[in-house]
Formats: C-alpha cells, structure tokens, sequence
C-alpha cells in the first residue's frame, strides 16, 4: 500500500517491508577503548580554525595593499553598492559554508546550492546587465592585457584563501563534503571579487564577467574538490 | 504492561501512549547521554570513547549491515567509522547531535567502499551469514517451522531487492524505514535535499513492494526489476 497521508512517519508508511536483518545479528556491545592514534581535540581544532580563517580573511588586504590600496572604479555608489553586495555574499557564503548547523552535520542542502551556484551566478548575470557609469556594451570585453591581470590578481586572493580555508576546515564535513567545499571555495572566489572591486577601474561589462567572473567560478569549482577530498569525514 | 508495572490494568487505552511516551522519553534521555558522552570526548576525555561506543555499536552495524548485506563487510566499515569519528572528534561542535553525525560518517565509510570495490570491479558482497537472512517477522517463539521459513524467504528476497537499487534509494530508504529517521534527519545525513530523500525511498518501496508482491503470486522468490530506475540517482 502506497503511503497516503503526508504527516504519517515514513517508517509507517514502509512497514509492510520487513527488516532483512535478524535481531539475533546484533551482538552485545564489547568496552572499547579509545583508538591510540592521535587526533586533535576541539579546543585544537579551534586553535587550528582561528590561525588559519584568520590568515584566509588577512590575505585578500595584504593583496590589495601590495597592488597599492586605493579606490579605481567609476562612481562611487556603484563602486559601494557593489562592494557591500559582494563583502555580503561573501559572508553569507562562509556561514553557510563553516557552521555546522541544529543538528551539527551542515547547513541544508538547498541553502548550500544558493551559495554555491545561485552566488557564482548572480555575479556573472549582474556583471554583464550591471554596467559601472558610461560602462561598455556586456559583449565587449575590453583590451586582453587588462583581462589578464584582473584574472591573475582573482586567482591570487582566492586560491590561497581556499588552501588556508580548506585546511581549517579539514575532516570537518560529516555530509554535504561537495557542496560545503563548493560554498567556502564561492565565499573565496568573492573574496577576489571584492578586491578587484576596488581595484579595477574597467568601464568593460563581459571584462567584468570573465577576469572577476571565472576566479569565482574557479574556486567555487575547487572548494567542491577539496571539500570532498579534505573535507570530508 | 512489562514498561509500565504501576499503571493500573484497567487503564488499558491510557497505558498505551505513556508506554509509547515513555519509550521515547528513554531514547530522547539515552540520546542527550550520548551527546553529553561525544561533547567530553570532543573536549579530550578518552574515557567517554566507551559510552559512545556502547551506545552507537548496534546502531550503526545494522545500519551498516542493511547497506552492505555482509556482517563482516559491515564489521570492518563499523571499525573504520569509529576510527574516523575518532579522528574528526574535535570538529564536532557542542550541543550538535552526535546521531546523525555518526550517521553521517557511517555512510562516508560505506560510499569510499562502495567506489573501491567498483574500480576494483567488485559487485556487493552477498551475505554468507545465514543468520542474517531472517526477517523481523514470524522470527518469536511462537513462529511455527513453516512461518520461519517464508519469514527467511521474504527477507532474503528484500535482502536481494535492497542490494540490486542504486545506492542512494537504498540508503534513503534504510535511514526511514529502518532507523526510523524524520525525513530532514535523514536529509541531512544525506547531504541532500527531503525531497529528494523522500523520491528515493518511494522508489525504492515500490521496487520492493512489486518484488514482494510478485513473489506472493509466484510463490517464488524472484526480484524483478528492482534496480530499474537505479542508475539515475547514484550518490
């Protein structure tokens, strides 16, 4: 008989499927001691977790001051607006990312999937619809020397955020490994984001897309690597 | 009314749900035991290591177990899941739930298994524990030779129907039939959404519900197209 009511508990539902296993399977717990490998204890993994977020968020500053610090971009409210929407997305990315959530094992999935793709994807749609005042056609990419620097100053902020990111959160992702990796890799790759705000002064829509675009994309593509690779328990 | 001896016998309809409350009371209180017990162990209390142990062992074999279908398959994943919550002890967080999240690690310990044994070219590994083949169902002291043994048949053929489905309708439907899950515990155990926790499990019920069902007309023990559906929704 097919489940009818939605409040019923599923295992309600699915009684009519007996239990494979046999009672007499389960065997009466033995005292186990501790496993005598070292592993670290909260208060090192929280030790471990403040040097190295606390690295993570100090690396995109010493980025930004070593290219000379300074404000670039054309008008100041779009310079602003941008900077606040992205500085927020970043931190609503890295939440979602690190906390561990009611029930300790992450954030649910479909909060991980808006940080994860929704992020990456309102980037690139406002960059190309969003121009900057007496900003270029979104087709225009603008001359290559410029997207190659704003490319590599991108990678430059998030990669290394990722690494110290990652292995802060290391054997810390009991489930969901993927996304969370993928959600802390997009809060990276806007960190990159937020600095070539301030530093790229390009009036140039599709430049904006593919130099500050596909870091974001990058990093939110390795995140989801090393999330699963290290990340995961 | 072994559960309740002070309850007077002509309370019968009222014994009932206390009973039933009191039951969950006990897993509720056992439960924040436990999560208590993880919490010191997380703090760097090695002593606690025994009550986890003690009150996750069972859990998490017959979880492991139903996924495998090899006890000794399932032996080997439980001693690697305790070594990996040992090793991640540290990042669980205080006055997380330490169930689901040992839940969780289980299943990563199943899943790295199930992907060696494909590159290994392994299929499941059938259970060669006979034991294991018997059903909750007609297994009591009172169960009569012949109840025993369509109780062994049926569970052998869900045995069979649970190993043949892709292993994301197998795990979905084992944490919410036979772990007894909400469908947001298991979500997150999942790492998915309920939803699609929810699609899994129906999926996997009706493959079982038709194998059941074509068995009770055949009077055979065939598993028709349980995995039918499978390929798509690999984890």
């Amino acid at each position: 008989m097919a489940p009818e009511r939605n409040d019923r508990h599923p295992a309600d539902a699915f009684s009519d499927i007996p239990d494979p296993i046999a009672r007499s399977s389960e065997r009466p717990a033995a005292a186990m001691k501790a496993p005598a490998v070292a592993s670290p204890t909260r208060s090192q993994v929280r030790l471990r977790r403040f040097v190295l977020l606390g690295a993570a968020v100090l690396w995109p500053a010493g980025v930004f001051a070593y290219y000379g610090g300074g404000w670039r971009g054309r008008g100041v409210d779009y310079v602003a607006a941008q900077f606040a929407i992205w500085a927020g997305s970043l931190l609503f990315s890295a939440w979602i990312a690190l906390s561990a959530g009611r029930r300790g094992v992450g954030r649910p999935v479909p909060w991980l999937r808006i940080a994860a793709i929704g992020v990456p994807l309102a980037f690139l749609f406002l960059a190309l619809f969003w121009l900057p005042p007496n900003g270029k056609s979104f087709g225009d990419v603008g001359p290559p020397a410029m997207l190659e620097g704003c490319f590599q100053i991108g990678l430059t902020v998030a990669m290394p955020m990722l690494i110290l990111a990652v292995g802060a959160m290391r054997r810390s992702f009991p489930s969901g490994a993927g996304w969370r990796g993928a959600a802390l890799g997009a809060a990276c790759g806007l960190g990159g984001v937020v600095v070539l705000v301030l530093l790229c002064g390009s009036p140039y829509g599709g430049h904006i897309a593919l130099a500050h675009g596909m870091p974001l994309v990058i990093a939110t593509l390795v995140g989801a690597w090393g999330g699963t690779r290290l990340g995961r328990v | 009314m072994g559960f309740a001896p002070d309850i007077p016998s002509g309370f019968g309809s009222i014994a009932w749900p206390m009973m039933v409350g009191r039951a969950l009371g006990c897993t509720l209180a056992r439960e924040q035991s436990l999560d208590e017990a993880m919490n010191r162990y997380a703090q760097g209390e090695q002593s606690s290591f025994a009550i986890l142990y003690d009150g996750l062992e069972q859990k998490l074999r017959a979880f492991l177990t139903r996924l495998t279908g090899a006890p000794a398959v399932a032996d080997d994943l439980l001693q690697e899941t305790f070594m990996r919550i040992h090793r991640a002890r540290g990042s669980f967080d205080a006055g997380a739930a330490v169930v689901p999240w040992a839940y969780a690690i289980a299943r990563n310990a199943w899943l790295d298994h199930v992907r060696a044994a494909k590159v290994r070219g392994e299929t499941r590994a059938k259970s060669n524990d006979e034991s294991g083949a018997a059903g909750e169902a007609g297994t009591g002291p009172d169960a009569d030779s012949e109840q025993l043994a369509i109780a062994r048949e049926t569970a052998a053929l869900v045995e069979s129907v649970l190993a043949r489905l892709a292993p994301a309708q197998r795990e979905a439907f084992v944490l919410l039939r036979y772990e007894g899950m909400s469908v947001d515990d298991a979500a997150a155990v999942l790492g998915s959404t309920p939803t699609a926790v929810k699609l899994r499990a129906f999926r996997a019920y009706e493959a079982l519900r038709a194998a059941l069902g074509q068995s009770r007309t055949t009077g055979g023990s065939s598993a028709p197209g349980a995995g039918g559906r499978g390929g798509k929704d690999g984890p």
